[in-house]
């Protein structure tokens, strides 16, 4: 589990540094790979990374008018699928750590035009600068690995979540069988690093990527950190084979 | 990930026509943002069908949140392309409908309604003069298609009936039967008298 040492050390991929180095070290792996984040991610997942926001989206009871925080929403997938459902009379709100990958996003929704009901916020989501109960929905997806404080960040969701209102976290996981696993890991440590090389010349952000998959908490030990910070009925759903899990949990 | 896959299908090709059939964006602009929950016995699957005033948005879904559910069967939801019958299905027990039965008949009429003007799409990639070539050549081979279909309706039509006039009639059975009762009670008739003279000679 990538948790917080005594000694106020955490891990960064495999390797293990302080707690305050690891903001800076995550937003350089993102400043290097915002602008061909997209395209990285179709080249990886060989497109199955938009199936799996679809399930995000199937199971977050999305209608008109919802209030919704898409954290570490990077290039905006979700959030412009979210507009398009609330409406004019529903807020998106786009928050990212990182100003690169902000940019990006905003710039692509816009060219979509999608506006009028997005907001763009830089934020840390361990300290989200919202009032408490403030959300209808909360996604974050593939971003709560690279939080340094998981529990925090939970915690701070559970806050700023409208009572009745539900977080999704869409995040890498353990695969279910074991010649899944054996193949996954061969593609993660040899085969992803040569495409970041070759596509943004930058192996070692998806060096981090693999191992940063592999230190975080499996399916069981996240829905009991989701549990441990308040929410209820949580669940989660394996996708292709538990490489991607999906959880659930509301706030009454 | 299948049903992901599927659906992402099926709303690129309703998103596809809608751009072809601009009429459409009229016909459901009452609906824009309302839910309709079509919940598919044979396949034990839930979608929600959503238009966004742009487009339209499928997921699917393992809760009830829609304006309008709609549960019945592939062949009953086909079925459906005809508004006027949503009705007599509900009262045939086919179909069950909860919420604004509206909104399921906007989108029946909306969708039975699209109208794709194919040579003018066509001509935005061939040109004006192929674009009209093709779509003549096409409205051809659909009519000789046509054509064909009945030719061979009629064919089997005739063999059938053919058929029919060798294969015996029932009547003409029970009549062969009756004659066939007929001659062997005579015989019967004949063989006594003949015993009977017999008898008398001796």
């Amino acid at each position: 589990m990538m948790k917080q040492t005594q000694d106020n050390t955490t891990h960064f991929g495999y390797k293990t540094v302080d707690a305050q180095e690891k903001v800076g070290m995550v937003a350089e792996v993102f400043h290097s790979v915002a602008a061909k984040y997209d395209i990285m991610n179709d080249l990886m997942s060989m497109g199955i990374h938009r199936l799996w926001k679809r399930q995000t989206i199937a199971s977050s009871g999305v209608r008109k008018g919802h209030k919704i925080l898409d954290l570490a929403g990077g290039t905006g997938d979700l959030t412009s699928k979210f507009s398009q459902i609330t409406g004019e009379t529903g807020q998106v709100i786009l928050g990212d750590i990182n100003d690169s990958m902000l940019k990006v996003g905003r710039e692509k929704l816009r060219d979509q035009g999608r506006v009028g009901n997005i907001e763009y916020v830089q934020l840390n989501a361990e300290a989200l600068p919202f009032p408490d109960n403030s959300f209808d929905i909360i996604t974050i997806a593939f971003g709560l690995r690279n939080v340094t404080d998981k529990d925090k960040a939970l915690a701070s969701m559970f806050r700023v979540l409208k009572p009745g209102g539900r977080l999704l976290v869409l995040e890498f996981s353990k695969p279910d069988n074991e010649l899944l696993t054996k193949v996954y890991d061969f593609y993660s440590f040899n085969i992803l690093p040569k495409i970041g090389s070759v596509v943004t010349n930058d192996s070692e952000s998806y060096q981090y990527l693999a191992e940063s998959i592999r230190m975080h908490p499996d399916q069981e030990t996240l829905k009991g950190m989701m549990e441990q910070v308040g929410f209820e009925q949580t669940s989660y759903q394996n996708l292709t084979g538990g490489i991607v899990a999906l959880h659930r949990g509301f706030k009454y | 990930m299948l049903p992901q896959l599927i659906i992402a299908l099926i709303e690129s090709v309703l998103n596809q026509a809608i751009k072809l059939s601009p009429q459409l964006h009229t016909d459901l602009s009452t609906i824009k943002h309302k839910k309709l929950q079509l919940s598919i016995k044979d396949w034990q699957l839930d979608f929600i069908l959503l238009y966004t005033g742009e487009k339209f948005i499928i997921l699917t879904t393992d809760e009830k949140l829609a304006d309008c559910i709609i549960c019945a069967s592939i062949d009953t939801l086909l079925e459906l392309k005809d508004p006027a019958k949503i009705t007599k299905l509900i009262r045939e027990g086919k179909l069950d409908l909860e919420g604004d039965i509206q909104l399921a008949q906007t989108y029946s009429s909306a969708l039975s309604k699209i109208e794709i003007d194919w040579p003018e799409q066509l001509s935005n990639y061939l040109g004006d003069g192929m674009s009209h070539r093709v779509t003549q050549g096409i409205k051809s081979l659909h009519t000789q298609q046509q054509k064909l279909v009945e030719k061979l309706k009629s064919t089997t039509k005739h063999t059938l009936q053919d058929e029919l006039k060798i294969a015996m009639h029932p009547i003409e059975l029970t009549i062969f039967k009756n004659d066939n009762r007929q001659l062997t009670s005579d015989l019967e008739l004949l063989e006594h008298r003949i015993n009977i003279l017999m008898q008398s000679v001796n």
